[in-house]
């Protein structure tokens, strides 16, 4: 049998190596004994750790890690906790998401400084950029502490036109009406 | 067209292939924008399009599966694809032709690894010349590496059948026409699986193992020309 | 995810056009890169794909008999379909064609049918029993905007490729086209207009105008689409915008 070496261009179902002389990394997978490759990319032999790997040149679908930054859409607010739907993973804008898309984010999460009342830091419909903290969890566990960080789109609560900021505050420029966000610094600038 | 008296004149086929011979095959990676993964081949007078999208949120919930990811296919001709115009929308050969393209693929694909989710593969016949259904098995194995989406293996498939007596590789559509039989097969090229069998028509035992053979044989090629495929997209270039 | 990452854009895209900037740097009066190619589909009579930035139709067009509509007994029939495949968008689902696809199957088909594009007198055979049909196949295989512009070319860079069909019954020299009419449309976002919307700027636009004109620069159909308005002016603007620019997508049909 061939040997493989770091740098070979290997497809899916390649055969790579024994699980005698190593284990299967990231893109590979072992089947009765065997390591093949399970996406498309180049070989990487990892000789110290006994691993081999493919690294992939297909950006496959984009699931979610600890710190990856996110941009949802708020869909509750309890007491305790905000629901976000998960609409992309930033930088992955080009593709949907597996399943689970669903987020939360604990009160204690919301801010660096103490939250007393979730109501003003989040409203249903609001668009969050937010960091992940457990993708392991179900909902996926999210933060929005950090000025790059929280609401950046945000609606009036009772005319549904888009709020502008003011400071601290947001303001409906249609009814006038001040509301409060948990808001990133970036607020309303058109980036995800 | 009327029935030719003899498809094979002197071990040529009307097409001046010899009986072993494959239609010119070329397969292209990744080559629609918005699709997650696409690709297209070419198969004689076969125009055939594929795309991948997901894995994603499955719609409607109600048939999401809690373990697994589950694998949409559907295969669709065009109305201008054939002789005479095909009315659109899905016609009871093209369920079938989505259904058993779907089990043909679905060994080499981790399901296990996106539960609830849904991936989706569409093979469009643009031009169809017999062997769409192996043509579009072809185009979804390369677009589904083109989405990244983690595979045990390729697939790769072709259609063999009976003219006039011999054994044929990869019939045309007058061979499938006035042949005697028509046998698409699709096979997991690394192990050797075999995941789509379908046939019409007539083969003695002998036959049958020939016809296997000459299968077998030619995946081999049409699995080069999909590695191929994905090697152009996505190999490093040196140099460059 | 869409709603969410336009969204987002919205404002981004709403500034720039402010400013008579746009996303890919392109001049308000700017289309992308056009190509068109005629003739891939052997099984058509005609057909051609277009592609405007990394937006693709196919139009594949087929010639067969038909019985005539009682009330045109001795002309052709025309009829125009257009599939939004499921492999050209994530938002594209299987089955019978919606409503956008249907408006753009209508568009497409006053585009053709009010120009007089095809000279459909000319396609009876028996008159009352049997005539020529003739069908326009809208394949959408990649959106990234601007359907409506795109297909129509495609449609009639597909009939300028047609070859009749080989038999008896076909007497005409060639096949009877009469007109080269173009859509364009204009997009109208935070107040201005722009030409061939990226599907980014279409998920934003307040509103849209298409405008078929013929070579002589009159009017052969028109759709406005959209929950947002035009003022007379921005028609009347609008209307100027799509025949300067219908003369120069029509230099892709020779």
């Amino acid at each position: 049998m061939v040997e493989v070496r770091t740098g070979d261009f290997v497809v899916p179902g390649d055969f790579l190596a024994t699980t005698e002389e190593f284990v299967p990394g990231e893109g590979a997978y072992e089947e009765g004994g065997k390591i093949y490759a399970s996406s498309t990319g180049v070989v990487l032999v990892d000789a110290r750790m006994k691993r081999i790997s493919v690294f992939s040149r297909v950006l496959g679908p984009p699931t979610l890690k600890r710190d990856d930054v996110v941009v949802g859409r708020v869909d509750e607010v309890r007491d305790q906790s905000a629901n976000v739907y998960i609409g992309v993973l930033r930088g992955r804008e080009d593709r949907e998401l597996p399943l689970p898309n669903l987020g939360m984010i604990h009160i204690s999460q919301t801010h660096t400084g103490y939250v007393k009342d979730l109501a003003k830091q989040f409203k249903p419909g609001d668009i969050v950029r937010a960091r992940v903290l457990n993708a392991r969890r179900e909902p996926v566990q999210l933060t929005t502490a950090g000025d790059e960080l929280g609401v950046i789109v945000a609606a009036c609560s009772r005319c549904r036109a888009l709020l502008e900021r003011e400071g601290t505050k947001l303001r409906c420029p249609n009814c006038g009406n001040v509301e409060f966000r948990k808001l990133a610094n970036d607020y309303r600038q058109g980036v995800l | 067209m009327e029935k030719p008296e003899k498809l094979i004149v002197d071990g040529k086929r009307l097409d001046g292939r010899a009986p072993d011979e494959l239609r010119p095959l070329k397969i292209e990676a990744g080559v629609l924008k918005r699709a997650d993964g696409s690709a297209y081949v070419e198969l004689g007078a076969n125009k055939v399009l594929a795309a991948v999208y997901g894995p994603r949120e499955m719609h409607p919930r109600h048939e999401q599966q809690p373990d697994i990811a589950v694998l949409r296919c559907r295969y669709a001709m065009a109305p201008f694809s054939v002789e005479e115009r095909k009315r659109p929308g899905p016609d009871r050969r093209s369920v079938e032709i989505s259904k058993v393209t779907r089990e043909a693929i679905e060994p080499v694909l981790f399901l296990e690894l996106y539960p609830r989710s849904v991936i989706d593969v569409f093979i469009e016949v643009l031009q169809a010349d017999a062997g769409t259904r192996t043509a579009g098995i072809n185009a979804a194995a390369v677009a589904l590496a083109d989405a990244g989406v983690p595979m045990r293996d390729l697939v790769s498939a072709v259609a063999v059948g009976k003219v006039d007596g011999t054994i044929v590789l990869d019939l045309t559509k007058e061979e499938d026409q006035w042949g005697t039989t028509d046998m698409p097969v699709a096979i997991v090229p690394r192990k050797k699986m075999i995941t789509l069998l379908q046939m019409d028509g007539h083969f003695t035992g002998a036959e049958f193992k020939q016809a296997l053979d000459l299968a077998f044989n030619a995946c081999e090629r049409i699995y080069e020309a999909q590695r191929q495929a994905l090697r152009e997209r996505y190999a490093i270039k040196q140099g460059g | 995810m869409y709603e969410i990452v336009s969204s987002v854009k919205r404002n981004y895209i709403a500034d720039l056009a402010l400013h008579e900037k746009r996303l890919d740097g392109r001049t308000f009066d700017q289309f992308r890169e056009i190509s068109v190619e005629k003739g891939l589909i052997k099984s058509a009579n005609g057909s051609a794909r277009v592609k405007i930035g990394k937006t693709q139709v196919l139009v594949g067009v087929k010639i067969e008999h038909a019985e005539p509509f009682p009330d045109t007994p001795e002309s052709g029939v025309l009829m125009v379909n257009a599939e939004l495949l499921p492999l050209a968008s994530p938002t594209f689902e299987p089955g019978r064609p919606d409503e956008n696809a249907i408006e753009l199957a209508r568009v497409v088909d006053r585009c053709i049918r009010e120009s007089e594009t095809i000279d459909l007198e000319k396609l009876g055979i028996k008159p009352g029993e049997d005539v020529w049909a003739v069908f326009i196949d809208i394949y959408v295989l990649d959106h990234d905007g601007n359907l409506i512009d795109a297909s129509a070319l495609a449609a009639m860079a597909a009939l300028l490729n047609v070859k009749p069909p080989e038999e008896e019954a076909w007497t005409l020299p060639e096949f009877p086209i009469q007109k080269r009419p173009v859509m364009v449309t204009v997009s109208k976002i935070n107040g201005k207009l722009m030409v061939d919307p990226c599907l980014d700027e279409e998920s934003v636009a307040d509103a849209r105008i298409s405008i078929a004109t013929t070579e002589d620069g009159s009017i052969c159909a028109m759709q406005k689409g959209g929950t947002g308005y035009f003022s007379r002016e921005e028609l009347e603007k609008a209307y100027e915008l799509a025949r300067a620019k219908a003369d120069e997508l029509r230099q892709h049909l020779r």
